[in-house]
Order: C-alpha cells, then sequence, then structure tokens
C-alpha cells in the first residue's frame, strides 16, 4: 500500500516507503523519527514527499516545537541576568542574549520590557535543552529580526496555516498592491500585522484565519474582494 | 503550566479596539455569543457551548443524612473540574483560585437563590435525603466560564430525574427506573450567570467577554439573573465601580439574555424529550458534526449582518427617563416589564448557517470586513442598512458555491461603508478523506 499522501497515525513503520532517487540521502521532515535502520511516524497527519528525497507528515498541530533555524515571534517574559527569557509557545522558555541584538554592546543594550514582542531565529533547539534565540544573523546585521512594535495586532492560528502562508505560492502577499500592512509570520503560529486602522487588522486577521481551509486560487479571490472593499472604503 | 502572557501588544490592540466599539471577533459590545445546548442519553448530561467555551455536566444523586439545621431539605453541590484539556493554565485535581472563584459563584447561583426544591428531596426527615452533585467539567475555556457553567448546570438539574423511593415504616426502597418513573427536580425559577467586561470607567460594556477581554478589562460584573427578571446574586472583580448606573444598565440587558436562554434551555428540553420516543436517539453525538471536521472554525467566522448598536444610545435614555433607579437594591430588584422591550429587539442572535449548509458535507467560511468605525459612536438614526443580496454564483461543479453578499451602510452625507461579505462553501477533499480514515 502506497501511503504517500495518505493518513498516517503515530508508529507505523514506513522504511519501505522512502525511497530516493540515484541513492541520495533522504531527508525526514516534521513527524518522521528514526529508531536504528527503521522510520517510524510519531504524528498522525499526512506523509508527504518532496522529490527527490524528502519525507514529511502534514499535520494539524497548534503547539509548537522548536526547530533550528526557524522563525519565531517571542514575547519578553523576564529578564534574567544577561538573558531575556522568552515565550516562544513551547514547552520550555527560550533564551536571548543581550548581546544578540544588531549594534549591541554590553553599555549599549537594547531596550526591551516585558510583554515585548521580538522576531527572532532559533539558534540551538535541542530537545532536552532550553532553546535560544538570536536577532542577528551570521553577519551580525538584524536583517528582518528584531523588536515588534507595540501598535500592531498579534494573533494566534495554527502551525499548518503558518507554513501555507509562508508557502510561496500563497497569494496574500499579493493582497499588499490592495492596501499596505505589515506582516510578521512566527513559525511558532503567532502572527503580528500593522495597519492603518483597527478594523483593517481584524478584517486582514480574520481573513488570514479564514485562509486556513481555503485553496490558493480562492485565498486570490478573498484578496481581491478584500482589497476592492479597500478602495471603496 | 503557567498562564501565558498577555503581550502588552495584544493589549494596547484591545484596548484600542474597545475604545472605538470594536470587538475582535466582530460582535456588538452587548451581543451574546451563540449558544448550543445538547442532552445526552442519561438524565442530568448536558453539553453547553458558548461560542468556544464547553462546559460538560452531569448531576448524579445518592441517599445522605441531611444537616442538622435543616433536617428536612435535601443536598445540593456543586463541582467544577477544569483540566488541562480546557486550558494549558488549568490544573486538574487541584483548586484554583478560578475553580474556586466558579464554584463559589455557582452555589451561590443556585443555592442561595433557592431555585432547586431541596424540600422536596427529603425522604426520612433527620434520617435520609437525597443529595445532589452537580459535576461540571470544562472542556474549553474561552470567557465567560461561569456563564457557561451556569447554563450547563441548570439545564442537567431542569433535565435529571432521580429514582422513585417508597418508604415501609422501617425501611425504604429505592425503585430502579424501569420499575418505576424517576422523578424530576422541582425547580423555582432558572438562575443564569450573565458576565460583563467594563473598559474606560465603564463608558464601554462587553457582554460575555472572551478571555483576552476578560484578562484586559478593567472589572468584571457578573449578575445571576432569572427569566423573572430578578436578580439572584451580583459579582464584582477587579476595580471599583465609577457609577452604580452601570449596574443598572447591565442588569437591564441582562434579564433580556437570560430569559432568551431561559427560552433555549426549555426548547432544548422540549427536543430532547421528543427525541427520547425517537429509537435512533443517540444522546451527545448529535451535538458532533461528524460531516467536516472545521466545525469549531466555522462558529469562528460567522458574521451577523445587523451592525446597528443601540446599546450606548438607547439604554443611556432608559436610565435616565426611568425612575425607578432609586430602586438600587443589589440584593433583589423587580422591575417592570414594560421598561424597555425595545432592548430585546437590540440583542441578536442570528444563525446564517442553515442546516443545510452544515449537512450537505459542505464546509462554509464567511469572511468579512467593516469599515464603519464611526457607526456606533454617532447618534444619527439616519443610519439605514441596506442589505442586499448581489449575486449568488454557482460555478461549474456543484459542489463549488459561492454567495457573494454585501451588506451596505449608508450614512446621509456620506457613505461610509462596510460590509462584504464572503462566503465560500466548498469541499476539501483530502482533509474529509483523512478525517475519515482517523475515526
Amino acid at each position: 500500500m502506497n501511503l504517500i499522501n495518505n493518513v498516517i497515525v503515530p508508529g507505523e513503520e514506513v522504511t519501505s516507503e522512502l525511497k530516493s532517487k540515484n541513492d541520495r540521502k533522504i531527508i525526514l521532515g516534521p513527524g518522521l523519527r528514526r529508531v536504528a535502520d527503521k522510520v517510524f511516524t510519531c504524528n498522525s497527519g499526512i506523509l508527504r514527499k518532496k522529490e527527490p528525497n524528502t519525507y514529511w507528515i502534514d499535520s494539524h498541530r497548534k503547539r509548537y516545537i522548536p526547530q533550528r533555524n526557524e522563525m519565531v515571534i517571542g514575547i519578553i517574559k523576564n529578564k534574567q541576568g544577561d538573558y531575556f527569557k522568552v515565550d516562544i509557545g513551547s514547552s520550555e522558555q527560550a533564551l536571548l542574549s543581550y548581546l544578540a541584538f544588531e549594534g549591541a554592546t554590553k553599555k549599549n543594550r537594547v531596550k526591551l520590557e516585558i510583554g515585548d514582542l521580538v522576531y527572532a531565529k532559533l539558534l540551538t533547539a535541542n530537545r532536552d535543552m532550553e532553546p535560544e534565540l538570536v536577532c542577528i544573523n551570521a553577519q551580525g546585521k538584524s536583517s528582518v529580526m528584531g523588536v515588534l512594535s507595540n501598535d500592531g495586532y498579534l494573533f494566534h492560528c495554527s502551525i499548518d496555516l503558518v507554513r501555507k502562508m509562508l508557502n510561496p505560492k500563497c497569494p496574500f502577499d499579493k493582497l499588499g498592491k490592495h492596501f499596505p500592512y505589515e506582516i510578521t509570520i512566527g513559525m511558532n503560529g503567532r502572527i503580528w500585522i500593522k495597519t492603518h486602522t483597527i478594523k483593517t487588522s481584524i478584517a486582514l486577521s480574520k481573513a488570514i484565519l479564514t485562509s486556513e481551509f481555503l485553496s490558493f486560487e480562492e485565498i486570490q479571490i478573498l484578496c481581491d474582494r478584500l482589497g476592492k472593499q479597500y478602495y471603496n472604503s | 503550566m503557567k498562564e501565558n502572557l498577555l503581550s502588552t501588544c495584544e493589549k494596547t490592540f484591545l484596548l484600542r479596539a474597545v475604545t472605538e466599539n470594536v470587538r475582535l471577533d466582530n460582535r456588538q459590545l452587548n451581543e451574546y455569543r451563540k449558544e448550543s445546548i445538547h442532552f445526552g442519553t442519561d438524565w442530568g448530561s448536558c453539553l453547553v457551548t458558548l461560542g468556544d467555551t464547553r462546559v460538560l455536566a452531569q448531576v448524579s444523586c445518592d441517599i445522605q443524612a441531611p444537616k442538622a439545621s435543616k433536617p428536612n431539605e435535601g443536598l445540593l453541590h456543586v463541582h467544577v473540574e477544569m483540566s488541562p484539556m480546557a486550558a494549558l493554565h488549568f490544573e486538574s485535581g487541584r483548586h484554583s483560585d478560578i475553580s474556586i472563584q466558579v464554584n463559589r459563584l455557582l452555589e451561590k447561583c443556585l443555592k442561595e437563590s433557592k431555585c432547586v426544591d431541596l424540600e422536596a428531596l427529603c425522604i426520612v426527615a433527620e434520617e435520609k435525603v437525597w443529595n445532589i452533585r452537580i459535576d461540571l467539567n470544562v472542556m474549553n475555556y474561552e470567557g465567560n466560564l461561569a456563564g457557561c457553567c451556569s447554563i450547563a448546570a441548570i439545564a442537567a438539574l431542569a433535565h435529571f430525574k432521580h429514582p422513585d423511593v417508597t418508604s415501609t415504616g422501617e425501611k425504604i426502597i429505592i425503585h430502579s427506573y424501569a420499575e418505576k418513573d424517576p422523578i424530576p427536580i422541582n425547580l423555582h425559577h432558572y438562575p443564569i450567570i450573565i458576565s460583563y467586561a467594563l473598559f474606560n470607567d465603564g463608558k464601554q460594556i462587553l457582554t460575555d467577554p472572551i478571555a483576552l477581554e476578560e484578562k484586559v478589562a478593567d472589572s468584571l460584573l457578573l449578575l445571576s439573573v432569572n427569566s423573572y427578571r430578578e436578580i439572584c446574586g451580583i459579582h464584582l472583580e477587579g476595580v471599583a465601580l465609577p457609577s452604580s448606573n452601570i449596574v443598572i444598565k447591565c442588569s437591564r440587558n441582562a434579564v433580556n439574555i437570560a430569559s432568551h436562554l431561559v427560552k433555549q434551555i426549555k426548547t432544548a428540553l422540549a427536543e430532547d424529550i421528543k427525541n427520547r420516543s425517537d429509537i435512533s436517539f443517540a444522546g451527545l453525538t448529535e451535538s458532533l458534526n461528524l460531516d467536516h471536521i472545521f466545525s469549531k472554525a466555522q462558529e469562528a467566522f460567522q458574521i451577523k449582518l445587523k451592525r446597528e448598536n443601540t446599546w450606548s444610545n438607547n439604554d443611556e435614555n432608559n436610565t435616565n427617563n426611568n425612575t425607578i433607579i432609586n430602586e438600587t437594591d443589589n440584593e433583589k430588584k423587580d422591575e417592570n416589564t414594560d421598561v424597555d422591550s425595545s432592548d430585546e429587539s437590540n440583542i441578536q442572535y442570528e444563525n446564517e448557517l442553515t442546516e443545510e449548509d452544515f449537512k450537505s458535507n459542505k464546509y462554509c467560511v464567511k469572511s468579512f470586513m467593516k469599515n464603519t468605525a464611526e457607526l456606533m459612536a454617532t447618534n444619527d438614526d439616519s443610519i439605514k442598512m441596506e442589505t442586499k443580496e448581489t449575486n449568488e454564483i454557482s460555478s461549474d461543479e456543484s459542489d463549488d458555491i459561492q454567495v457573494i453578499q454585501e451588506c451596505k451602510m449608508s450614512k446621509v452625507e456620506e457613505i461610509e461603508l462596510t460590509c462584504v461579505i464572503i462566503i465560500f462553501i466548498f469541499l476539501i477533499p483530502y482533509y474529509k478523506q483523512a478525517f475519515i480514515l482517523k475515526i
């Protein structure tokens, strides 16, 4: 039985399903785990394959499990020595160093209050350790990371919606042609948006949440309608 | 696990929105969420959902010795169980502040309002009485927990029947349900807790707040009201009220909501009795939407077409015009029933999704956008609503139907605009497939 694009429950062995062309290494994505020389599923969902050698499980989840190099939105919960304790929605709080900001030195510290939002990258995410965040890239530049202003709107969504939003085929970015807005999407199921009015923010957030169950064509229609409405208003 | 800290961003956004009389879920300030009441196959089992808040109630009974101070009265106990399933910061088995508070509120609401006829529960005075226990299991927490629990508790009590008992002088015989018809509990009235969140010194009063609104609000006002327009209890949390008028304003609104809810409970009970004669009666299974998996999301995107808010204006007039205000007895207050029948029209319980939509295996999502910021603030009576159903397109595939409704609000001077409703009804084949197989 072909399990690709089929429903999987945790604990199934899928070793025989995983094949790669030209003997390349198989890449296991979320939901798959290797035990000795066998591969088991550890999530329920749909087994997906991307040619030539990537496998993962698409599942609906709301809880975030930190993965290295993912971009997340965190809430500052505490200041502790040289670190901020940041809530990123995982079981453990993440650590963010004072010095992990662009241009930050021991004397020139970033001003962050408890409750503020940061957009950061996961530097380490091990199963048994606290995850660590940074707001700079390898060149020491902030690129897009850093503190998010408090006059936006933060809302929560499922992890699969985030993946969908970040899909390059997702037509939501074309909405920017119709009306200006800022958006920051964290892989931990948090989306921060900023528009001119509260009504537009709420409408946009609802549109995003609605799109969880829409196909890309339907999202396109939704975006067109939203844009048209914005012009009329 | 600790409760998640609220970010400053969420807090300020909510406050800004509330100041503009906008709510995050597009409800009006005085609008109650949609409730649903379902009964299980057992007597006294009831599932109530209020928006996303979901409570399962089960009433049970046993025979115990009465209290020495009240030898001829039955006993009534309320237990609220909050598991981490409802919200991450709830802990099962341990009494947290919030669970004790809800427990106490419900006891106040049910016991101290004397809605249950406890004397009828006496079997042998000073020796044996029925002990009624209400177990409330919070399954999901999304604000107004006490309100949802009170609906569940009172509906379950009204549904519950205890076995019949005959006394032969020395012995008492408890008859099984098959032997003799069980006896329902006598309820004098149906008290229901209605909660309000107060913002900006009581300038904005939000009915039935969601969890985020509850957290940010200055104060929470919980009124327990019955359908006879009587107040059975008041509870205030947070900062002190700036004026007593707020209580009156809220209680006016609360009595209307309470009478609506009691009506809903009674229709649900009547429905249940009707269903029980049916062989295929399935109890709580009926409350589940087996046709699709995203039933919860559907509710989240329901939209109300009517956008007129008269809460602040109308009620203010009412409070000013009425001289009944001096009856500010907080314990109990009777109001003339003719005071504000207009309020009734303000509360809307609309349900745009028809049963057909649910049953026809289709999933619908509605989303909308509206840009009428000044609408609620204005006193202008000339605000008019024109609801137009512009077009109804059926695409080639019979499964996909798009209904676009445009709802326009026109003001005399300028067309402020507008509410667009886009309804998508469609199928997601693979998700559905996924779900069926999982089941």
